[in-house]
């Protein structure tokens, strides 16, 4: 029981994170973490979520040299809303080379989002918008409220879990920690691990 | 996601990426106000002599959806430079235009780009030395006063056609351009620009015209581009001097957030009996971005009769800069 105990304590350590976060979303450089489920979130790529609903805010920003200018871009703030589960998804967006271009994706930005297996995954998104004046914005506030709204990409909204095929389960992860673990351990704890679930 | 994939992840780390921002002061469905700038600090030596070039620019600009087939617009944008021998500066207008947009295009009126600038603008991506073979008139340089111009764009193509009177030096012109992408990648232009100019002080007023082509192509880290102009221009005391110059530009990005740029360019530009016009050098440069910070180094080699500063002379200029 005791080194049961250990060995759990031990495993739960090393491999909660993975538990609590099974989603790696790789995002493109462009793409600028605003929030991430409702809290202030700088950019980071690949970032990991749990299992399940996640909603992201981002802009999409770059820099731009026209006629020997800097043009900075910033769009609106975006809000992806999707479920998914065990698996590396891939956000992508398209280069804007003008203007025009910019404008359009403001208007509506066209956006796509990957499984591993290269499978567009459903998902659902918005803007997050202030009317007035654009300093000090309390955008965890903002999302709140948005969530409570209608809108496409609230969390008010059901939003299908996509489970795509050969995607893992909790129970095969869980057998793969087993068998890392067992493998990693030497004879003695072996004996000892054997023992402990024949009884 | 399997462990190993798991372990990977973490230990790859976080991609952390500076912010980058423009400055929206307010904004409502139908309206945005926004303000931009840049400080910009800047050394050059040129032959052993140590000039500063340093600069602020600042604009403020918006527009307003007055309903859903028109949007108006305005911008303005000065420059101020300090004087080399006092702590007085020089303020210049680079915009000055009110705009409106409709779904059959945009027309614009003020101190602005010309029509041909969407052409030339193709090789002016250069931090520093690129991007001059256009400035020798009004209605071919970036920008002019007083010009009146129409831009339509559609898919692949875009079409301006701009008309400019009694702008510096008294120049009366027009400009016509149409670019097309064939390709997600390639873009090909053709441009005219004719500007009827005072010279010599308003003893006299003589036309030029400029004919030019241009291509560029942009996939990934890759920026090339070439523009080239023939034609005749006029100076004081010379009038319709048969010329031909050309621009070309590569630059690569690479590093994180593409922060890291290097290229190199060419510029040429030959007049028949106007060797103060002379331009022929090779430029390479490293340029830094971080957010909304850039650093960077720039070299031109003079080549055979280059006169863009002098008699072949070379130049080091180096920069650091903070826009929004």
């Amino acid at each position: 029981m005791k080194l049961w105990n250990i060995l759990s304590i031990a495993m739960a350590c090393c491999i909660s994170s993975q538990v609590l976060a099974d989603i790696q979303l790789t995002m493109p450089s462009q793409v600028k973490l605003q929030l991430v489920n409702g809290e202030k979130s700088s950019s980071v790529s690949p970032l990991l979520l749990k299992n399940g609903q996640n909603q992201i805010a981002f802009r999409y920003q770059d820099r731009y040299r026209v006629g020997g200018d800097d043009v900075f871009y910033s769009s609106d703030i975006i809000i992806m809303t999707f479920a998914g589960k065990d698996d590396n998804y891939v956000m992508s967006v398209p280069k804007l080379t003008s203007q025009a271009e910019r404008d359009a994706f403001n208007e509506k930005p066209s956006i796509s989002l990957k499984d591993s297996q290269s499978q567009n995954v459903v998902f659902e998104q918005g803007k997050l918008l202030k009317n007035g004046m654009q300093f000090d914005r309390d955008l965890v506030a903002e999302m709140k409220d948005y969530n409570l709204t209608s809108e496409p990409a609230s969390l008010q909204q059901r939003v299908t879990i996509i489970t795509t095929p050969g995607t893992q389960s909790e129970v095969d992860v869980a057998g793969k920690m087993l068998d890392y673990w067992y493998q990693k351990a030497d004879q003695k704890t072996r004996e000892q691990f054997k023992l402990r679930i024949s009884q | 996601m399997t462990f190993n994939k798991y372990l990977i992840a973490v230990a790859s780390g976080a991609i952390l990426s500076a912010p980058l921002s423009a400055a929206t002061i307010y904004k409502n469905d139908a309206q945005e106000f926004n303000v931009g700038g840049r400080v910009e600090v800047r050394g050059n030596l040129t032959d052993g002599e140590y000039t500063d070039k340093s600069r602020v620019r600042l604009n403020v600009n918006g527009k307003n959806k007055l309903n859903e087939d028109l949007t108006v617009f305005g911008r303005y944008e000065f420059e101020i430079k300090e004087n080399k021998d006092d702590n007085e500066a020089n303020l210049t207008t680079r915009h000055l235009y009110v705009g409106g947009d409709t779904q059959f295009g945009t027309v614009i009126y003020g101190h602005q780009s010309n029509a041909v600038t969407y052409l030339t603008d193709f090789t002016d991506v250069a931090e520093t030395f690129g991007g001059y073979i256009n400035e020798n008139t009004a209605t071919s340089s970036d920008r002019s006063k007083n010009t009146l111009r129409y831009i339509y764009e559609a898919d692949a193509l875009t079409f301006q056609v701009s008309g400019t009177q009694n702008a510096n030096d008294n120049a009366d012109g027009f400009g016509v351009m149409a670019a097309y992408k064939i390709s997600p990648e390639v873009e090909l232009a053709a441009g005219i620009a004719s500007s009827d100019q005072e010279y010599d002080n308003g003893a006299e007023k003589r036309q030029s015209d400029s004919y030019m082509i241009g291509a560029r192509y942009s996939k990934d880290n890759v920026y090339l581009a070439a523009t080239g102009m023939t034609g005749n221009i006029s100076a004081a005391g010379i009038a319709d001097s048969d010329f031909v110059a050309a621009d070309a530009y590569a630059g690569y990005y690479f590093g994180e957030d593409n922060g890291n740029l290097v290229n190199i360019g060419y510029s040429y530009y030959s007049a028949d009996d106007i060797a103060s016009l002379e331009t022929n050098f090779v430029a390479v440069e490293y340029a830094r971005y971080v957010g909304n910070f850039a650093v960077y180094g720039s070299y031109k080699l003079a080549l055979n009769n280059d006169m863009s500063a002098g008699d072949r002379e070379n130049e080091l200029q180096l920069g650091a800069r903070y826009g929004f």
